[in-house]
């Protein structure tokens, strides 16, 4: 007993000490906003969005529909892409299994609430030859396979008939409430998808598969050492991920009403959710949320806003709203690498700069 | 904390042991380690000699070409690390190895990772530790990533003792810390050793210190087995030992 208190003594004395005192002062600083605010925010937002069919114009509702999709797919990634560090840059693959799978179904007359369960089940399926393969790869390795593993997908589905081929596949939905009805019944499958995806990002987060993902994040082999599965544990974070992109796609191709391999498996959209969250803020809840309404929005206001910069004698196409979210996106990466959501927590770890 | 007191643990030994990281590159090249119970058995040798992969064969992080390596009677090839664990063999690696985000008592419970599904049993496992190092009870709730290098060095220890292991195996447990910081973690070897029966393989440039406390001392070369014996044969020649790994 007498030895430990040496060593801990003696490691209190070491300079690196004072160095904490400020990041233990601000850490005290940020606990003082009271316990209720963040539930009471949360419950404050859900009550908003409820009443958002009723608020908004059709055009705004099909926007905030999208943010919903892009929030769904973001919070599946955000597991492995966020806490574990694992950037997957195939995200379309599982959201392009669950609009082909309830595409398809649609043909044999399943609906939309019908082809939610298998849409799900197929993407994870397919996540799992796909996780056994990627997640014994490390860094750029996984990253660049996930990324081809979109073209892939693409190819297999343009050359499969029974998939509509090239051609793609309509999908058909009961229209007898008019449009409204029909965008308020998309709205709302994708609002419960959210609050579903937000409720299990909430949830693995403060349990131990969070844990061991942010350790596979921070230091893999030491993760290992321990004696954590990890291969095992980015399995879980990956399914988890298919699964609600596969629920957000079912959704999809019920909304697009047109299916189509390059539509389905886009390679920008893959991006754009790994953009969401980076933006967002990696590795919370939260983050996904708040980068979906950002990006969606921004991209949206960008594509009009650069057009209209013609006007001044200039000539830029709408693609270069892509140009100032690839900006944005080093800017984070580089500024503020927890994202929005991070500039509102008290500063962890690292910052101290040990 | 007693459990590996009580029980005789086995033998620790690999066994003519082929290993490398690339097809045509020999890391390793029949060497044969035996890591007695309840000793200190330490490997010296210059860098690149191959102590580290001894090491990370041994805990199952490198799988052998050839040999073998067993505990007592059982063979662990092929076993992951996290099996070697759950059979009583932790390795506390080199240099910083806390997950910097996360807090002080994450941490640790990521130590008893093979334990996550019983709580009880974490729990006591947790508590053994802070009532080992009662230092890190206070800084529960701090992130690991602020704490100083003792400090973390006293988390790590912690962490790789949760499963209560019966063989440690210590991979330059003094490098990049402050001297006075390394006296006291050679002290906490010879606490497991001596107060608490555990068998240690210790891998150390720190020469001096790691044969003071050694029972019995192998140098490897150019990845082979060079000399071994106990350690009175080898505190008088420490000088000439060094000055021929630098000639080498």
């Amino acid at each position: 007993m007498a030895r430990d208190t040496t060593l801990g003594d003696i490691s209190q004395d070491l300079p690196q000490d004072t160095a904490l005192a400020p990041a233990v002062a601000s850490a005290a600083a940020g606990r003082r906003v009271p316990r209720w605010v963040g539930p009471a925010a949360t419950v404050a937002v859900l009550a908003c969005l409820l009443f958002m069919p009723q608020a908004l114009g059709l055009g705004g509702l099909t926007t905030a529909t999208t943010v919903l999709m892009y929030a769904v797919v973001a919070l599946g990634w955000n597991l492995l892409g966020g806490a574990g560090g694992y950037l997957n840059f195939g995200m379309a693959v599982f959201f392009g299994a669950g609009v082909y799978t309830a595409a398809a179904l649609n043909a044999l007359g399943w609906g939309l609430w019908a082809g939610l369960v298998p849409a799900v089940v197929v993407a994870t399926l397919i996540a799992v030859p796909v996780g056994l393969v990627t997640l014994r790869l490390r860094g750029y390795f996984f990253a660049i396979f996930t990324l081809v593993l979109t073209f892939l997908a693409q190819i297999v589905v343009r050359n499969s008939p029974w998939l509509g081929g090239a051609e793609g596949l309509y999908t058909t939905v009961d229209t007898t409430g008019g449009p409204r009805a029909l965008a308020a019944t998309f709205y709302y499958a994708l609002l419960g998808l959210v609050v579903l995806a937000a409720a299990v990002a909430f949830l693995v987060e403060h349990s131990t598969l969070g844990h061991a993902l942010r350790a596979i994040r921070e230091d893999e082999d030491a993760a290992v050492v321990l004696g954590v599965r990890t291969v095992g544990v980015k399995m879980r974070a990956l399914l988890i991920g298919a699964a609600l992109a596969g629920a957000a796609g079912a959704v999809y191709a019920f909304l697009t009403g047109y299916v189509e391999p390059n539509g389905a498996f886009d390679v920008s959209f893959s991006l754009d959710i790994v953009l969401v969250c980076v933006i967002g803020g990696l590795g919370t809840w939260r983050g996904p949320l708040i980068g979906a309404a950002v990006v969606v929005l921004l991209e949206q206001w960008l594509r009009t806003a650069i057009v209209d910069l013609g006007a001044w004698g200039l000539d830029i196409p709408a693609e270069a709203n892509r140009v100032v979210l690839g900006v944005l996106l080093i800017v984070f990466a580089l500024f503020a690498r927890r994202g929005i959501a991070g500039l509102f927590q008290r500063r962890r770890g690292r910052v101290v700069g040990v | 904390m007693s459990a590996a007191v009580e029980t005789i643990a086995p033998v620790l030994r690999m066994t003519e042991v082929v290993a490398g990281y690339h097809a045509n590159d020999l890391v390793l090249d029949r060497v044969s380690i035996e890591v007695r119970p309840g000793k200190v058995t330490v490997v010296l040798g210059p860098n690149g000699s191959g102590k580290s992969t001894s090491l990370r064969v041994l805990a199952g992080f490198l799988e052998a070409r050839s040999g073998s390596v067993t505990l007592g009677e059982d063979p662990l090839d092929g076993l992951p690390p996290a099996e070697r664990l759950r059979r009583g063999v932790a390795l506390l690696p080199q240099g910083r190895s806390v997950f910097p985000e996360l807090g002080v008592h994450e941490n640790l419970r990521l130590g008893a990772w093979a334990l996550r599904r019983d709580r009880k049993k974490l729990d006591a496992a947790v508590a053994g530790v802070y009532e080992r190092y009662p230092r890190l009870w206070p800084m529960r709730d701090r992130p690991a990533g602020s704490l100083s290098g003792g400090q973390a060095r006293l988390l790590e220890f912690g962490r790789t003792l949760m499963l209560d292991p019966a063989v440690v195996l210590i991979d330059e447990p003094s490098v990049g810390l402050a001297p006075v910081v390394v006296d006291v973690v050679y002290d906490e070897i010879v606490r497991l050793k001596e107060d608490e029966g555990r068998t240690i393989l210790l891998v150390d440039q720190n020469v001096a210190a790691a044969v003071d406390l050694a029972d019995h001392v192998y140098t490897l070369a150019y990845g082979r087995n060079h000399l071994d014996g106990p350690r009175g044969e080898f505190t008088g020649r420490l000088d000439d030992l060094i000055t021929q790994w630098l000639n080498l």
